[in-house]
């Protein structure tokens, strides 16, 4: 499937589905200006997630996020899991890294390294189709 | 016109006393840390205490719960909430002062959550005919819940025996009133019941009392009226009592806020120094200050194009002085 981008003014997102895993990626920042969008979109991705499947949000490419684009990915983990799923949050690095540890969103949120670990949390046949 | 702002109690919730435990582990960190030059004559052990102990003595704390002073030195003042640090307040009015004040007391009232009206059966001036009392709430309850606490079952002694003058005053959220020589503006915060903070000017200086309050992070925009109310405040008395992980999961909704928040809100109304109060019990005075480094760090990620905001932790005995 060709990656979907749904992106706004300073943060790209784009979501692609490996077997029951949907990898969600965003770069750019997240601030009090686009996070009502962040957290729509996110929602609205996080809500079809398939039952006994799960979302991987990559943030590798991220540069910064507020306490509302925080409160986005929890509203988004607990779509996840009221649709049966599971969701994992990668590539935590720099400012978004200290910004997850100093709010404790670290122990909040399941976190992997990268998004190879990431999509392997979700199920082995989405980590089989992510390495293709 | 100097303005000083005396912390009499910053705890949140309940009064939170050092054990002996605690005391003997700060004891054994000091002295470790210690060589045998800090401690070889009066005035090393001197300098040794105030330059911190080598970094074993972190801020002291303290555990009384909400009282805070707004006053001039040796001018007119204002209290804000009887939480225990009251009997502090009063013990120090009473040294200097006399049993009988020559000055009523202005006291107002965030709310009376029983850690911000406990204080007051322990306030010893109440007590003392001579005295006169006037307390201000935006809630019209305010005389009740003083009467409902000052009686049986929960005290010994009623309310109506008390000797001194006691006025209540019903203020009103978004309105400047004149109180004692302030301008002091309410306004309603998130929290189980309602509180109210106080943004008090006089002499062109500015002190917002706003503990008790829950900010949602979806309430964080530039349309929140609260950023209006604290734009361009000296100080700003901010609830961090918990992580932001905490105060949008497990802990939603108990009326508190957390250090990430504080900055960012400080930020968005250009407020000069923030101050974190109302802290939480759990937390020992290590992890208290390891919460002002971490807000330190954040102000320096979120700052933009701001100026630089000053991030404190108030304490106990805290004196801020506004020149």
């Amino acid at each position: 499937m060709a990656p979907e981008d749904t992106s706004s003014p300073r943060l790209a997102m784009s979501s692609e589905d490996f077997a029951d895993c949907r990898l969600v990626s965003l770069s750019g920042s997240i601030d009090h200006t686009n996070s009502d969008d962040f957290i729509d979109k996110l929602g609205a991705l996080a809500g079809d997630v398939t039952s006994g499947g799960g979302m991987v949000v990559n943030l590798t490419a991220l540069d910064f996020i507020t306490s509302a684009g925080l409160r986005g990915l929890l509203l988004a983990e607990g779509k996840v899991k009221d649709g049966g799923g599971r969701m994992v949050v990668c590539g935590l690095k720099g400012v978004v890294q200290e910004v997850f540890r100093i709010s404790m969103f670290e122990s909040l949120l399941t976190v992997a390294e990268g998004p190879n670990e990431a999509v392997g949390m979700i199920s082995d046949a989405a980590a089989g189709a992510y390495k293709g | 016109m100097e303005l000083q702002v005396t912390f009499w109690g910053t705890r949140g919730s309940i009064p939170r006393p050092m054990v002996a435990a605690e005391y003997q582990k700060r004891l054994r960190a000091i002295l470790n840390a210690a060589k045998p030059s800090d401690v070889g004559t009066p005035q090393a052990v001197n300098a040794f205490i105030e330059q911190g102990c080598r970094g074993a003595l972190p801020t002291i704390y303290g555990g009384n719960t909400a009282c805070v002073q707004v006053h001039e030195n040796d001018g007119p003042s204002l209290l804000i909430d009887f939480g225990s640090g009251a009997r502090e307040y009063a013990s120090r009015v009473m040294q200097t002062q006399g049993p009988v004040s020559p000055e009523p007391f202005h006291v107002l009232m965030s709310h009376f959550h029983w850690d911000h009206i406990m204080g007051f059966p322990f306030f010893m001036p109440a007590y003392i005919p001579g005295n006169v009392i006037h307390i201000y709430s935006c809630h019209d309850n305010v005389e009740e819940a003083f009467r409902r606490q000052h009686g049986a079952p929960s005290f010994p002694v009623p309310f109506d025996v008390l000797g001194s003058e006691i006025h209540f005053h019903i203020i009103q959220p978004g309105q400047m009133h004149e109180i004692n020589g302030f301008e002091v503006t309410p306004h309603e915060l998130n929290h189980a019941g309602r509180a109210y903070g106080f943004r008090v000017e006089r002499g062109g200086h500015s002190v917002v009392y706003a503990s008790d309050a829950e900010h949602k992070p979806e309430m964080i925009t530039q349309d929140y009226p609260y950023v209006d109310w604290v734009r361009q405040s000296d100080i700003l008395i901010f609830d961090a009592q918990y992580s932001l992980a905490e105060a949008t999961s497990v802990k939603e909704d108990w009326g508190h806020s957390s250090n990430v928040v504080g900055v960012e809100l400080a930020l968005m109304g250009d407020v000069k120094h923030l101050v974190f109060f109302h802290h939480e019990p759990l937390n020992d005075d290590i992890r208290l200050d390891q919460i002002v480094q971490e807000a330190r760090r954040i102000e320096e990620i979120m700052r933009g194009s701001h100026g630089a905001l000053r991030v404190s932790g108030a304490y106990d005995g805290l004196q801020l002085t506004l020149e």
